[in-house]
């Protein structure tokens, strides 16, 4: 006999879990156990997400925070994904340009929101470019690394095959780097959402991280945590989708199992 | 001796492409300066000599600051995450309890916690510190668990039926078979940490590399905005060898790729 998914075992216990855990959270900011009581409680956050939900400046926030993200993330995409597989691909490439980007790359991209904010004339350019410097790096050494862990043997035979340097990228290094460029992706999606928190609090205006900012400073708390909710269900569903749309393409790796 | 004078040219050509790199990327910062837009962005030489200028001991202060703040919350993280990592890997009951409250929180980017621990924590030491253990926190255990449950079933059937007890299952297969993954944690928690640390030194302003930075754009010391981003960057790549290092010495048996 087989159950439905939907009330199976593993799923009773992880929502009666997590009801727990808001239930607790809820008791400890009541109770004002040591400084909780400072803290939105889930309820107080459930409330003001429904106020803020309905108000205009909340979708153009978060259509701001959105179109960033996803701007910066294609641009790093164009440019990382390109690049990485040229470095990981030919020996000199890789020793020519890899060692400059090694050393820009362990400056967070927080690091460079101050300099980003100087020498950038408006705002969006600014922010926008902090989180294509955050997509950028996570990209590119993926699509490095997909590369070199390609087996030799493809390209040593392609090369018997007489296949032209071009045949090579499309047929071999491409499809065979696939899957860790996805994975690049996703990661740099990730970090793209992160950027933008960071930046709309310091630079910015609008936008989610500007929303949450200007909660703390309104003392209006509850919003507070609206904002992570909603920030973290972007940041999963984008990086989700990306997920998907992969495994659409990549549809012929897994064919054989 | 035809092949040893080969190995050394190609080993200078290689040196030299790698210093050429570097070099690039020195005319290209050196160029941009040009450009009318970003004419306000200081140059290497500008840079350079802010660096040679520099009040050392002070600086050094603030880099050591920013460092204990890194060490701690890494420490803190690592010795909750890693058992509890493993615990959970391990025990499916509790799996099934803790799993889906780290998969909801995970999502949520730790620069979103930044106004709560201010709220929530009365030294700026503890806020901090907080940030940077949940910044490597959720890498840690995420990983760690990814490495409890991608052992090989197998190994431990095997090593049961030859009559081993939970204990040695544990030390010699659970222990050494998940080490890599905890080591891919701990690397990935090492880079956002500083991420951490540099968010809530620039926002919450006191003390440490980030606030050097932010300071630095606030009186609008341009060249020192570079020099703080430098630091960062050589303090983050100097965790993530020291790391490396550690991960070469606990684990010999594994040949770096």
């Amino acid at each position: 006999m087989t159950r439905s998914r939907l009330f199976d075992y593993k799923t009773l216990v992880g929502t009666a879990s997590i009801l727990c855990f808001l239930g607790l959270w809820e008791i400890l900011v009541r109770a004002n156990v040591y400084r909780f009581g400072l803290l939105p409680s889930p309820l107080q956050s459930l409330q003001a997400g429904l106020d803020v939900v309905t108000q205009p400046s909340f979708l153009r926030d978060v259509s701001y925070s959105t179109y960033r993200v996803l701007l910066a993330w294609f641009m790093a995409s164009l440019v990382a994904v390109p690049l990485g597989l040229f470095i990981g691909w030919n020996r000199k490439i890789q020793l020519l340009l890899f060692p400059a980007l090694e050393v820009l790359r362990p400056i967070p991209p927080i690091a460079w929101i101050p300099a980003s904010i100087l020498f950038f004339p408006a705002v969006e350019p600014s922010v926008v470019f902090i989180c294509f410097i955050g997509a950028f790096f996570p990209i590119l050494l993926n699509a490095k690394t997909g590369v070199e862990q390609i087996d030799d043997r493809y390209f040593h035979a392609s090369r018997c095959l007489g296949a032209a340097p071009w045949h090579i990228f499309w047929d071999v290094v491409l499809p065979g780097a696939l899957p860790s460029v996805v994975v690049g992706l996703a990661l740099g999606m990730g970090v793209a959402w992160m950027g933008v928190v960071a930046a709309e609090m310091i630079a910015g205006e609008f936008g989610l991280g500007y929303m949450i900012w200007y909660a703390y400073a309104l003392t209006r708390y509850p919003v507070i945590v609206v904002g992570m909710v909603v920030i973290a269900a972007l940041g999963f569903g984008s990086s989700a989708l990306i997920r998907i749309a992969s495994s659409h393409l990549l549809r012929w790796r897994t064919a054989g199992m | 001796m035809p092949r040893l004078s080969n190995h050394m040219r190609s080993l200078t050509s290689n040196l030299l492409l790698q210093a050429a790199s570097l070099l690039l990327l020195v005319l290209v910062w050196h160029l941009l300066i040009y450009l009318p837009a970003l004419k306000r962005l200081p140059g290497p030489a500008s840079v350079a000599k802010a660096a040679i200028d520099l009040d050392l001991l002070p600086f050094l202060y603030q880099a050591l600051l920013s460092v204990y703040r890194v060490t701690a919350g890494f420490v803190i993280a690592a010795i909750i995450g890693i058992p509890l990592g493993i615990i959970i890997g391990i025990w499916q009951p509790i799996r099934a309890i803790l799993f889906p409250i780290i998969e909801i929180l995970r999502p949520i980017p730790p620069i979103a916690w930044i106004p709560l621990s201010v709220l929530f924590f009365v030294g700026i030491e503890s806020q901090i510190i907080f940030l940077t253990f949940y910044g490597a926190f959720f890498p840690i255990v995420y990983n760690t668990i990814a490495g409890v449950s991608g052992i090989d079933i197998r190994l431990i059937r095997a090593a049961r039926s030859l009559g081993a007890n939970e204990w040695d299952i544990f030390r010699r297969i659970v222990l050494p078979g998940t080490m890599p993954h905890i080591f891919t944690g701990l690397s990935v928690a090492v880079g956002i940490t500083w991420l951490m640390v540099v968010a809530a030194e620039m926002i919450a302003s006191r003390g440490g590399l980030g606030y050097v930075t932010w300071e630095a754009y606030t009186t609008q010391n341009y060249p020192m905005i570079f020099v703080g981003m430098a630091s960062i960057g050589v303090l983050g790549a100097l965790s993530s060898i020291f790391l490396r290092s550690i991960n070469k010495r606990i684990m010999p048996w594994r040949r770096r790729v």
